[in-house]
């Protein structure tokens, strides 16, 4: 991550409030400031609200309350053709009467760029992306990485102070995706411009931001670098959102410190740090990444749980153990042994981890326990 | 279900068959199954249909009367120089011809046929024809002692050109042209060229009903494609329920409306716009507004169709690519509806100009178009060569706006 | 027109302005339509408002059985025999263009089609030329067949845009399941392609039904269609009986687009929404 801290935010949201019908709030009081040249990732499942988060930045969408700055002005009533920002479509929206050049060329063209200016700039933006010899091509005869490509490029070639792009690679395969994702990281670095991303892919969020910003119900519940989000998860939300969680659910029987203990339902005790300061009698759920699980054959420690492998999946570089863990649901571990080495179904272990890597976070609600 | 039949059917057979002749052998049965399903109705339509326009076009340059009539005069006359009156042989085939064809009733038509040719032969003919079977040789003085017109060239010259099978006598008379007496095509006096007019009336009336078509059609099409409230649903009803009722019935109310007691004067003069009731039906006024109701669903429906498959989202690309609201309209949203424009644009020319139903009933004489003229020579005259002349006109007219269009805009048309 | 997004005052005028302009268009299309219904139920015999009170007695006379009833029994009778004939030759053809691209196929569908193109009154001075040359002149074989020509197009063109959002592998799945090919057309094909049938059908009987001009070059008096009288009386002297048939005409058509618009949705229904 860039040190950023003192230079003021290129894009600041101030109490954003969006509503399409007056009841349901699709952003709430939201605040977010983006740095120059900072790659943000607004991630969330949908309907989370981070596209139209987007879209309010692009113009395309009218705030309820609150207001948009770009560079410390008022955006809220500068129509999208006058606020200089590059958006790439989940469908790219390339126009499928001109040709690759003259879609790359119309933002250049809209600003009253010098012919000649445009056929140079257009054509250095192709080369860009490697897309040089497929100018004079009509969009629908390239493939959807092509295509994915011109439409970057036709968002860069103007220079924008901020390029947005709405779940970009959603169309595209897996192999494809992470080969674009690579390929917008160097880009980025390149260019040096803000971006500001929408996923709802937590893998590609956490491979290309330099901060992630995690919404759900028109909130942002965490925001901060990958590593942050990822190995200290402020919310049971976010814990089971971004990679795989084991969620122990229980009541706080103990507290001191960073530390506290949790009964679960069959009445076993662990123990974990503290995240949200949850006192004596509160319910709530301890979150343990599945790679932070070890599994013993005999018990070695007093907080170690009694459970039973019923299934063994090998992944190549892991394998991974389905467990049966009384009082807790959908166990998985992580282990990094060979196939030969590897444990039987049926064998009876105790796991245990550390008690950093057991995060006591809020109760999980039904629909996160499902996910 | 024909794929697998057909491996089923190859596969019992002897291993020495290539697989290339085998796919080619495959590949015909197919062929022959599609044009088998296909043939009931191409046959149909090539006797029903095709035929009968290839005759019209057959008729408006054939010419049989004379020929069937007079078949001893055609003979003789077929020979004739046309530099001095015609030999004693021709004079008396035509005698006998006429003294035959008046006792048999056959010499009227030939009569009428000759009519077109030259005014006045009508009845020179059949005054001839009546005394025809009284005269004896020498047969070229009797006629002209019958009548002197016999011993004029210019009534043989006619009467060689009248007897061949084929004649251009129609075609050049709907174009305002005709044959002067040696032959050469010039064009009729100003006072009788009245039949190209209805040509380039078709043709202006055609493309002034399409291009208010597409003034009136493109924000109907584009606000009931791409509103998001159900006033599309209801703004693509009105423009359908029209299209589905009976032309006549839309026709009979547009008579209601605008005739001088109607509700349009009513309204008017109620507003007090104006004193007196206008005349609003049996001219031009009329037949636009009719044709534009019966023709613009023709224009709406292509182009909505058009319109649904073009993204809104590219109209938002454009505005964040910096193109004001109007630009990116222009630029991108409109190119992207012309194949409906251009489909729309092409089937209400097409139909306008074939049009015969509300001009006749709406229009004033003035109002009148091609259609008009083949019903007139068809069913008022009985000049069926003319009636076929003018209906090759209209056909003519009509493919070359069809090749036009399809070339020029790049119109799909029906398909 | 998603009416969220940032818009300046002239997209907001322009928007108003479409709405008002779509306003006046839907108004011009109706408006004659509605208009006439009420004045067949007049009791005076003009055409105008205000009227002199109410009474039925326009529609005594259009249900006469002369001529206006036998009329429409020749239009029925016609359109019914038309739209079998062109119904079954149309999705047969369809259906052969579909299975395979045999030579000459757009030459063939050019054909096919091209009663659309060629305008109407060529067609019916055409007929008529044919028709007297083989006795079929004032006959109501004559006429089925001529509307027949006009009708098919109608179909072909239905059926076959039914056909393309056809899944072909359905039929391959039949025949792998051990159905033999009629059976696969009867039990699966057929009822998967049968409301693009029932539209190309109702455009067909329609065509035939609203047809004047072949009418009015081959009918003799004993064939005359509904559309024929209509026409002949509208030359002649609008009168309210006119628009008494006119108002049940609009009736009749009313309940065939919902007829219609039912058999779209249940397309819509087992074609998965497209």
């Amino acid at each position: 991550m860039r040190d950023l801290a003192d230079t003021a935010p290129i894009v600041q949201f101030r109490g954003i409030d969006k509503t399409y019908d007056g009841d349901v709030n699709i952003l709430e009081k939201l605040d977010l400031d983006i740095q120059q040249g900072e790659f943000v990732t607004l991630l969330g499942p949908s309907g989370s609200g981070k596209s139209t988060l987007l879209m309010i930045l692009a113009g395309f969408e009218e705030v309820t309350g609150g207001e948009v700055l770009l560079n410390g002005e008022r955006l809220n009533n500068v129509p999208p053709h006058k606020r200089n920002m590059g958006v790439v479509f989940q469908s790219y929206a390339l126009f499928p009467h001109m040709s690759v050049r003259q879609n790359v060329a119309y933002p250049l063209k809209q600003r009253g760029v010098p012919k000649a200016e445009i056929d140079a700039r257009a054509e250095k933006a192709l080369d860009m992306i490697h897309m040089k010899e497929f100018g004079e091509r009509m969009p629908t005869q390239l493939s959807g990485g092509q295509q994915q490509r011109v439409a970057l490029a036709r968002a860069i070639v103007y220079q924008p102070e901020v390029i947005l792009m709405d779940e970009p690679l959603g169309a595209l395969d897996k192999k494809l995706r992470e080969k674009m994702q690579i390929e917008i990281k160097h880009l980025h670095e390149q260019l040096g411009t803000t971006i500001v991303f929408v996923t709802h892919d937590q893998s590609e969020a956490l491979t290309m931001s330099d901060r992630i910003a995690v919404f759900n119900d028109g909130k942002i519940l965490q925001i901060g670098p990958p590593s942050e989000i990822y190995e200290a998860p402020n919310c049971s939300f976010v814990a089971n959102f971004i990679g795989e969680t084991n969620n122990f659910s229980g009541q706080v029987t103990a507290q001191s410190g960073d530390a506290c203990t949790l009964r679960m339902a069959n009445g076993a005790e662990i123990s974990g740090q503290n995240i949200l300061g949850a006192r004596v009698g509160d319910a709530a759920c301890m979150a343990v990444r599945p790679e932070h699980v070890k599994l013993d054959l005999e018990q070695v420690c007093s907080h170690a749980l009694k459970a039973k492998v019923t299934g063994v999946i090998y992944h190549g570089d892991h394998i991974r153990y389905e467990l049966d863990v009384p009082g807790a649901r959908d166990v998985t571990a992580r282990s990094n042994a060979h196939m030969q080495d590897a444990l039987p179904e049926g064998q009876e272990v105790y796991i245990h981890w550390d008690m950093d890597k057991g995060r006591v976070l809020d109760p999980l609600s039904g629909a996160e326990g499902a996910a | 279900m024909s794929i697998t039949a057909e491996f089923e059917s190859d596969s019992g057979r002897a291993p020495e068959v290539s697989l290339k002749s085998k796919l080619r052998r495959a590949e015909r049965q197919r062929q022959l199954k599609g044009l088998g399903l296909v043939a009931p109705l191409l046959t149909f339509l090539l006797v029903i249909f095709v035929l009968p326009i290839v005759a019209i076009l057959f008729f408006a340059v054939s010419s049989p009367e004379v020929g069937e009539a007079l078949p001893r005069t055609a003979e003789a006359i077929k020979s004739w120089d046309g530099k001095d009156l015609p030999d004693e042989a021709t004079y008396r085939a035509l005698a006998e011809d006429l003294a035959e064809g008046y006792e048999a009733k056959t010499v009227a038509g030939a009569g009428t046929r000759l009519n077109y040719q030259a005014s006045g032969f009508r009845s020179l003919i059949m005054r001839t024809a009546r005394k025809a079977d009284e005269m004896q040789a020498p047969f070229k003085a009797a006629m002209i002692d019958r009548d002197e017109r016999w011993g004029e060239i210019q009534y043989w010259r006619e009467l060689q050109r009248a007897a061949r099978p084929l004649t251009p006598l129609y075609v050049l008379q709907v174009l305002d042209l005709k044959q002067d007496e040696t032959g050469a095509i010039v064009s009729v006096p100003e006072n009788r060229a009245i039949y190209l007019d209805y040509l380039t009336r078709s043709l202006w009336i055609s493309a002034s009903v399409t291009v208010l078509c597409l003034l009136i059609g493109y924000p109907i099409a584009y606000f009931a494609a791409h509103t998001t409230s159900n006033w599309g649903y209801l703004v693509l009803g009105a423009v359908l329920l029209p299209f589905w009722i009976s032309v006549l019935v839309r026709t009979a109310a547009w008579m209601v409306v605008l005739q001088r007691e109607g509700m349009l004067n009513d309204l008017l003069i109620g507003i007090g716009l104006i004193g007196e009731p206008l005349q609003l039906l049996f001219n031009r006024f009329a037949v636009y507004i009719a044709m534009i109701h019966v023709l613009l669903p023709f224009l709406v429906m292509p182009l909505y169709n058009n319109m649904r498959t073009i993204p809104q989202l590219h109209l938002k690309a454009a505005g964040s690519l910096g193109a004001t609201p109007f630009w990116a309209f222009w630029t991108v949203y409109f190119p992207q509806s012309l194949p409906g424009l251009s489909a729309g644009a092409l089937l209400v020319f097409i139909l306008a100009l074939g049009y015969y139903i509300t001009p006749a009933l709406v229009g004033g004489p003035g109002d009148q178009m091609l259609s008009f003229l083949v019903t007139q020579f068809a069913l008022e005259i009985g000049n069926w060569g003319m009636a076929a002349a003018a209906a090759g006109l209209l056909l003519v007219a009509t493919l070359v706006s069809y090749a036009v269009f399809r070339l020029c805009l790049g119109a799909r048309g029906f398909m | 027109m998603a009416n969220n997004s940032t818009r300046t005052a002239q997209e907001r005028i322009a928007s108003v302005l479409l709405k008002a302009f779509v306003g006046m268009t839907c108004f011009f299309l109706i408006f004659p339509i509605l208009a006439i219904i009420p004045i067949s139920f007049s009791s005076g015999s003009f055409l105008s408002y205000p009227m002199p009170g109410f009474s039925l007695q326009w529609y005594e006379a259009v249900l006469q059985p002369f001529p206006w009833l036998e009329t429409l029994w020749n239009s029925l009778f016609i359109a019914i025999c038309a739209t079998v004939l062109a119904t079954t030759l149309g999705t047969l053809a369809a259906y052969g263009l579909t299975v395979s691209r045999f030579p000459g196929r757009g030459l063939v569908i050019a054909i096919i089609i091209s009663p659309l193109i060629v305008p109407i009154i060529v067609v019916a001075l055409g007929v008529y030329f044919f028709f007297a040359r083989v006795g079929l002149l004032g006959t109501f074989t004559g006429l089925i067949m001529a509307h027949t020509a006009l009708g098919a197009p109608f179909v072909v063109i239905t059926v076959l845009a039914t056909l393309q959002g056809f899944d072909m592998q359905l039929v391959r799945a039949s025949s792998s399941l051990g159905a033999k090919p009629m059976a696969t057309f009867r039990q699966v094909t057929f009822p998967l392609i049968a409301p693009g049938i029932a539209t190309g059908a109702l455009f067909a009987f329609i065509t035939s039904f609203d047809e004047v001009v072949v009418a009015l070059f081959v009918a003799s008096p004993a064939q005359f269609t509904l559309p024929r009288q209509m026409f002949a009386g509208l030359r002649d002297q609008l009168d309210p009986s006119i628009v008494a048939m006119s108002t049940l005409l609009i009736l009749f058509t009313s309940l065939i687009l919902i007829v219609m618009e039912l058999l779209r949705r249940r397309t819509q229904r087992i074609m998965g929404g497209r």
